[in-house]
């Protein structure tokens, strides 16, 4: 139940609504993170959250289980999104110089409330 | 009950030596068998023969299948050091290894391969010659063998130019095709070389176009390169050179017989022959070949275990084993942030930066530059210290402003990297590798990746650092059996007889008693040509 759960709420924090469809997928491929941890339980109980818990984890705890199943979540999401361009440079050009400082700025901002619930964790 | 199989000259894997050495016997009137365990690309994912990786990754239906493999067995590999290129269709190059051929440490990781074609299916193509301070290092006799280096170019077919990398490639040779075009990326690198080489070249560094076996023009019957950029996927036109390239032709053009299916044990010589008992690693059958001669190219490691369990089943021996020190160091073209890769796109290296400290020691390092190309974003993703979701923007600017150098290190007894097996008739032997790096040799390593990072640093790029993927990872092995002039028990003779025997011969480096920074399989394939003429 604990990991039907985590799919449906990894999968939606990266492919909205359209998570729901492979929420199987990632119950197939899951199988050798299926070990309960408190952030992936907190995360799933709170899922407003999950995106400061992935800024957090990212700066902070990059080797913890919880960023292993996010990480899952992401190689099915940049499989299946429908908008995959987003992960081909050739065909939409990145953001340059303005938008790195941006979107890094943005999940360091994320990373500080992050950071202390990871202290509770 | 054991099946037999007869032939004249058995040779034992089917990787580049091995099948050089096949082709060699090809034509010399006796019955030629080439074997291997076989495993094989028949569950890989399929890709479109047309397209682009761009195309498929917009048009293909089943991105899960093809990108991460059924049932995602594919995503739980390593994602960087010595996997990164081991896709979901390359799987199959170190499959059963863990299986059947398992062992134990605590510093070393190497790749091993039980597949037809062996880790050539899956190499990089880049082809260097020794210098003669290297061949005569390794403990070959370099007259001559410059010959042995052409007639394996004339039939892989390598493509490379004339620069300044060119004493250290394979470019000098006659024949060789045009490179392929570099990228954008790495233009500015090449370009910024030309303009301030004179400083580097003073502290010994030269950069230029790798030289790979990869037609960039028709030749023979394989096509040209076209750079659809899917070379971690597929093998268009067969322009890259693979065992798995000639293997068929071998079959049904030179009457080589391969025989798939088994994993060789041991082997016992008579004064009539040899006759190696295997098994079939599908059934578990006994299985025995009866030759005149003998030719072992199952790699270093492989070939310590045969010859562990043949000279003295159940007792442990210490085989010495070399491996060179391997580093990554990445860069940014801040010029290219943000830029669309361009057209021209290639997983393969683009460039090669050698350092040669002293002109006429062998201690030459190598570093191999590439772009991060037809790969996915989930494979660098954790490495980031960003929110995932925030990283995709990110590395859509970052990834075609990348440049990521590979760096080789030679590799000399010194280290005394050993590796211990203790052979069995009837069961799997077992093996410890012992590869114990001290902190002096670290830093000593270190240092001389630092001198790396400087000198590309110099180009105009930002250096992002250093990663060490652990001992192992260079997966390029020698030494197990090292040549003397002399007889010497575990041991080769310069024409690649084995110690002791007068019908088995030594085909891939097991003998090398050093091993160059250089990549390593295209003398590898020279000198299994030279030990295939001996036999
Ligand atoms: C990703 C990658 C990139 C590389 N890039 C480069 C490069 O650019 N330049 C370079 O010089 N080198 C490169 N290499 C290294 C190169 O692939 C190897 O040096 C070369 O393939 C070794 O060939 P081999 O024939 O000696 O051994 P292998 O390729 O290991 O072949 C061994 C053969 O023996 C068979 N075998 C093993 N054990 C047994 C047994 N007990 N019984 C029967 N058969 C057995 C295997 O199935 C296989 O067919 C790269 C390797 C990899 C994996």
């Amino acid at each position: 139940m604990q990991e039907k759960k985590e799919a449906e709420i990894f999968l939606k924090y990266f492919l909205g609504s359209h998570g729901n469809q492979f929420v199987s997928v990632y119950l197939n491929m899951a199988n050798p993170f299926f070990r309960a941890d408190p952030v992936s339980s907190f995360a799933v109980k709170y899922p407003f959250f999950i995106s400061v818990l992935d800024a957090g984890t990212g700066l902070f705890r990059k080797d913890c289980l919880f960023r292993k199943k996010l990480h899952l979540a992401f190689a099915i999401s940049e499989c299946v999104c429908p908008d995959r361009e987003k992960f081909l440079p050739l065909i939409k050009p990145g953001p340059g110089i303005p938008g790195i400082v941006f979107h890094s700025v943005l999940s360091f901002l994320k990373a500080i409330p992050g950071g202390i619930l990871l202290l509770f964790l | 009950m054991i099946e037999n199989i007869e032939t004249d000259i058995l040779i034992v894997g089917s990787g580049c030596t091995g099948v050089i050495a096949a082709m060699s016997l090809a034509g010399s009137g006796k019955r030629v068998m080439l074997l291997d365990p076989g495993v094989g690309p028949e569950n890989a994912p399929r890709f479109p023969e047309e397209g682009t990786f761009e195309k498929i990754r917009l048009s293909e239906a089943d991105q899960l299948k093809l990108f991460l493999g059924n049932n995602g067995s594919f995503f739980f590999q390593e994602s960087l050091g010595t996997g990164a290129q081991f896709t979901s269709s390359r799987k199959f190059i170190s499959e059963k290894t863990d299986e059947l051929i398992p062992y134990r440490s605590k510093n070393f990781s190497p790749m091993e391969s039980l597949a037809t074609g062996g880790l050539g299916e899956g190499w990089g193509l880049g082809c260097c010659i020794f210098s003669d301070a290297e061949i005569q290092a390794c403990g070959i006799i370099p007259d001559g063998f410059k010959e042995h280096y052409q007639w394996v170019a004339d039939r892989i077919g390598i493509s490379g130019a004339k620069d300044d990398a060119e004493p250290f490639t394979a470019s000098a040779l006659d024949n060789i095709m045009p490179a392929f075009p570099t990228d954008a990326t790495n233009s500015r690198l090449l370009a910024s070389y030309n303009l301030r080489k004179e400083k580097l070249n003073r502290n010994g560094f030269f950069l230029g176009r790798p030289s790979l076996a990869l037609t960039t023009e028709k030749f023979n019957n394989r096509g040209p390169y076209t750079g659809r950029d899917l070379d971690f996927y597929l093998n268009e036109n067969q322009s890259a050179w693979r065992p798995s390239v000639e293997i068929p032709r071998l079959v049904s053009e030179k009457n080589i017989i391969h025989k798939r299916g088994l994993l060789v044990k041991y082997f016992h010589e008579s004064e009539s022959g040899v006759e190696v008992f295997a098994r079939d690693i599908k059934n578990n059958t006994a299985v025995s070949v009866s030759c005149q001669r003998l030719i072992l190219a199952t790699g270093p490691l492989g070939n310590a275990r045969i010859v562990a369990a043949t000279l003295a089943p159940d007792k442990e021996i210490d085989f010495p084993m070399l491996c060179n020190p391997y580093y990554y160091l990445s860069f940014l073209n801040m010029g290219r942030l943000g830029k669309s890769p361009g057209e021209v796109k290639t997983g393969l290296a683009q460039l090669s930066l050698f350092h040669d400290q002293s002109a006429t020691e062998p201690d030459i390092a190598m570093a191999s530059i590439y772009s991060y190309n037809s790969l996915m974003f989930y494979r660098v993703v954790k490495e980031l210290p960003l929110a995932m979701k925030n990283s995709i923007p990110v590395l859509r600017s970052l990834l075609p402003a990348m440049s990521i150098a590979g760096v080789h290190l030679p590799a000399d007894n010194s280290i005394g990297g050993t590796m211990k097996v203790r052979g069995s008739l009837s069961e799997s032997p077992t093996v410890e590798y012992n590869y114990p790096l001290n902190s002096l040799i670290k830093q000593n390593h270190l240092l001389r990746i630092k001198k790396f990072r400087k000198a590309i640093s110099s180009l105009g790029v930002w250096p992002l650092g250093i990663s060490d993927p652990g001992m192992g990872s260079s997966i390029h092995y020698a030494g197990t059996l090292p040549m003397g002039k002399t007889e010497k028990y575990l041991g080769i003779d310069r024409s690649g007889k084995l110690a002791g025997s007068n019908r088995v011969f030594v085909a891939d480096g097991s003998g090398f008693n050093y091993l160059p920074a250089k990549g390593i399989t295209f003398t590898l394939m020279a000198w299994a040509r030279k030990v295939a003429l001996n036999v």
